[in-house]
């Protein structure tokens, strides 16, 4: 029931309130009761002030998923979702125009590109919304020079460790098909992103888990990474999430699973897929990126 | 032309400055726009800022920033037109922080739930001004110039929603 006593307060409190709202002091007149309301007021609006920058925080970020949609930390595995193929990443040709802007479905594409762009970090911010989490990952490749040291010193790490193990088969389990027919070095999924490419423009070359897969936008999907061991750059996150094309979408077979372990190479372009390697002796995986790393001078990221 | 150099001028660039991208993500969050559609909104509002940016008559952006983050609410609001408003902000800012580095403290966690459920109860022109004054941080009059409405109106919206908001906040406790 309210009281009178409430009902002036409550009263008390709106006035204030608005006050507050409209940057105001109290009155210069005003008894404790009234000061008291407008401290409460201010109190108030801070703290809803703060709920928006946690909010905004929370949400800036691109999500792991749409409710539900994160996996359990124990299900077995997520397959990547092929994604509807209308919004295949332009080749790309298109991607080289100075700037062309598609306008489909509900929504708008803003293809905005560099000359000289092979579907990098301009074309992908357009394209495909960068997350935050993709901001905060070491985005640029390491200089070349930074490059070799780290891969060099990943390397006789790794020898260092596994000296009784053979060194495996590097097979590329997400590019198997394309890996088998272009070769050792050079593979190409079809997308114009050969692992020269990627290597040499590599957003992060890592060894690390997956730790979900979540359909983002058109057929690309973000990967969250357990991180390992950082080769390029040298150090990073022990936790990342990327924007990656779907490999099952490329239609190059292999897909992604939630708590695969990988040396992964995240190419520059977020429509290209990631290049996997399998473990445990990741040694041929950090030969064959070294060499794909000799023949990269050429490439412009 | 923008106000931030020769981006508009320049193709090659991207006509949404880096630092907003998460911002303007957050304002079509906070305004019910569903998370599979957000980047669809985000292009959107880079499609705005070319258009702004290729018509000579229209006023220079000063702020890049500033103004996709009022674009960005508009984008919302205009969803919300043709589409069921989103329910899942309580469990998309969950399953945020639960990948989230570093979390939130539990306070700030209950508190922005809080607020969270308040704005849900709210309507589309109530949820804009509030995210365009506390996320954006703009003044009553700037909204009230962005949105092209009346100083009057953005109080009386303000001044709605935050009571409704406050009425929520009665009965938690926040460090």
């Amino acid at each position: 029931m309210t009281t009178p006593e409430d009902e002036a307060r409550a009263a008390l409190d709106a006035a204030a309130l608005a006050r507050v709202l409209d940057g105001m002091d109290p009155e210069s007149g005003a008894d404790n009761l009234a000061r008291e309301a407008h401290q409460r007021a201010v109190a108030d609006v801070a703290l809803i002030s703060r709920a928006f920058g946690v909010l905004g925080d929370a949400l800036a970020a691109p999500l792991p998923a749409a409710p539900g949609a994160e996996p359990a930390a124990d299900e077995a595995s997520a397959e990547v979702i092929a994604l509807p193929l209308w919004r295949r990443r332009p080749g790309r040709t298109m991607l080289a125009a100075a700037a062309s802007i598609a306008v489909m479905g509900l929504g708008a594409t803003v293809i905005v590109a560099n000359s000289n762009d092979d579907g990098g970090s301009s074309s992908a911010t357009a394209a495909g919304a960068p997350s935050p989490n993709d901001m905060q990952a070491p985005a640029a490749p390491a200089p070349e020079a930074q490059y070799r040291s780290n891969a060099l010193s990943a390397t006789g790490s790794a020898a260092g460790d596994s000296s009784a193990a053979a060194p495996a088969a590097a097979a590329p389990a997400a590019k198997s098909a394309a890996a088998t027919k272009a070769g050792s070095a050079a593979y190409d999924d079809g997308t114009g992103e050969s692992l020269v490419d990627a290597v040499a423009c590599a957003r992060g070359i890592f060894i690390g888990q997956v730790v979900s897969i979540n359909p983002a936008s058109g057929d690309q999907v973000s990967l969250t990474f357990k991180v390992s061991n950082w080769l390029t750059p040298g150090s990073g996150p022990s936790r990342i999430t990327y924007t990656v094309g779907d490999s099952d979408a490329d239609g190059t077979g292999g897909k992604l699973k939630k708590g695969q372990e990988r040396l992964f190479v995240v190419p520059r372009s977020t429509s290209a897929s990631v290049y996997t390697f399998l473990g445990p002796d990741y040694d041929a995986a950090k030969a064959k990126i070294a060499k794909a790393q000799d023949q990269d001078k050429n490439v412009q990221c | 032309m923008l106000g931030d150099g020769a981006a508009a001028t320049n193709a090659s660039a991207d006509p949404l400055p880096a630092a907003g991208v998460g911002r303007v993500r957050a304002v079509l969050a906070l305004g019910g726009v569903p998370a599979h559609e957000l980047d669809d909104g985000v292009q959107q509002v880079r499609l705005k800022l070319l258009e702004q940016a290729a018509n000579r008559h229209k006023e220079e952006i000063r702020d890049p920033v500033a103004w996709a983050v009022v674009v960005a609410s508009r984008v919302a609001v205009d969803w919300h037109r043709g589409q069921r408003r989103d329910d899942g902000l309580r469990e998309r800012i969950t399953a945020s922080w639960a990948t989230a580095a570093p979390a939130p403290s539990p306070e700030d966690r209950v508190l922005a739930l809080t607020i969270a459920e308040g704005m849900a109860g709210l309507p589309e022109t109530h949820r804009q001004v509030l995210t365009l004054r506390f996320y954006a941080d703009l003044p009553v009059r700037d909204i009230a110039l962005a949105l092209d409405v009346p100083e009057g109106t953005v109080k009386s919206r303000l001044h709605a929603a935050v009571a409704a908001l406050r009425e929520r906040l009665t009965g938690i406790e926040v460090s």
